[in-house]
């Protein structure tokens, strides 16, 4: 559907899930399905005007003048660096909640930009780093954790990922999960 | 839902723009003026696109320790996050779909707490497991009286 938007919720990423253990679909499947989607969310969702230079080749009209500046990440083509959304200092502890082999916690990246990477590791006041307490790595343990001590259980994966989809929410970190690399 | 572009730009400025366009001298008065109302729910209102919950938060934040409200402002954040994960107020039963969301709801707010009040929280949550509030127990603002129980204004 033309305009339509990924739904960011932990039943999205349950549905996924279950897609991809059923085998109705493979993982780099899947991800591929969600960065072409996300190509569109980030088209429709672009802001820029074209540079004038490229207005002017194209010619003016409405068609041109609708035209925004996506970067290849809005063609769906992006180049920003991945991250783990689960962070790889506490892969064991990730381990022992099942995220292993296909669920591996490289298989929950992200591409962000410099700027928003930057700002959930500092809050934007970059120089602050990770002692910003709102820092990604250290708020996702800190909730996770806590939310067990609360259950007085381990998780499974699944809630794992619905605390987790919660936060990607709060942080507005895009729901489009790629593979990384596990260095 | 927003997808990154929260981030671009000067989101500080852009926050406080939106919030002067509703007519709010700060940040606080804005969110005062629609309490018990999720974090997210505040950031979508400011800005559909580009402003995330988090965001809202830290200027909530930095604006409660100029006032020295920080504790208030630990509260009113339990009460945002409570709307969310439980709507329906404190679980009638406490299956274990209802532990999980109050589990959620608690792990999140100790997360989301200054390292000033972390200890404070820790406390507040031992009590509340060791007297549960009561059942469809739903804090419309930071003055809920149970709150305020179980953590006190400290600052004058």
């Amino acid at each position: 559907m033309a305009g339509s938007r990924i739904v960011v919720s932990a039943e999205w990423v349950e549905m996924m899930r279950r897609l991809v253990q059923a085998g109705v679909i493979s993982l780099p499947a899947a991800s591929a399905a969600v960065r072409i989607h996300g190509g569109q969310v980030m088209m429709a969702q672009a802001h820029q005007d074209l540079p004038k230079g490229v207005r002017d080749a194209l010619g003016d009209g409405p068609e041109v003048r609708g035209m925004q500046v996506t970067g290849r990440a809005g063609a769906g083509m992006s180049s920003a660096p991945k991250h783990h959304v689960l962070p790889k200092e506490h892969r064991e502890w990730f381990e022992r909640r099942g995220f292993k082999g296909e669920m591996d916690i490289d298989n929950f990246c992200v591409r962000l930009e410099q700027a928003h990477h930057e700002a959930l590791h500092g809050g934007g006041n970059w120089r602050m780093g990770r002692t910003w307490p709102g820092e990604w790595n250290r708020m996702i343990m800190e909730a996770l954790r806590e939310a067990e001590v609360e259950a007085g259980r381990m998780f499974t994966r699944n809630e794992v990922l619905n605390i987790v989809a919660s936060r990607m929410k709060r942080y507005d970190v895009p729901m489009k999960f790629t593979k990384g690399s596990s260095r | 839902m927003t997808d990154g572009r929260s981030w671009q730009g000067n989101w500080k400025a852009r926050l406080y723009e939106r919030v002067r366009e509703r007519g709010f001298d700060s940040l606080t008065s804005f969110a005062e003026s629609r309490p018990a109302v999720s974090l997210n729910a505040l950031a979508e209102e400011l800005g559909k696109d580009d402003v995330a919950g988090v965001q809202v938060m830290s200027g909530l934040l930095a604006e409660a320790e100029q006032r020295k409200q920080v504790t208030r402002f630990v509260r009113d954040v339990l009460v945002r996050e409570l709307s969310a994960t439980l709507p329906n107020g404190w679980p009638v039963v406490m299956d274990d779909e209802g532990r999980f969301q109050v589990a959620k709801a608690l792990g999140c707010w100790s997360a989301d707490t200054p390292d000033t009040h972390k200890e404070r929280v820790r406390q507040a949550r031992a009590a509340l497991r060791a007297t549960p509030p009561p059942a469809g127990w739903r804090p419309l603002g930071p003055d809920d009286e149970l709150l305020r129980m179980l953590l006190p204004d400290d600052e004058v």
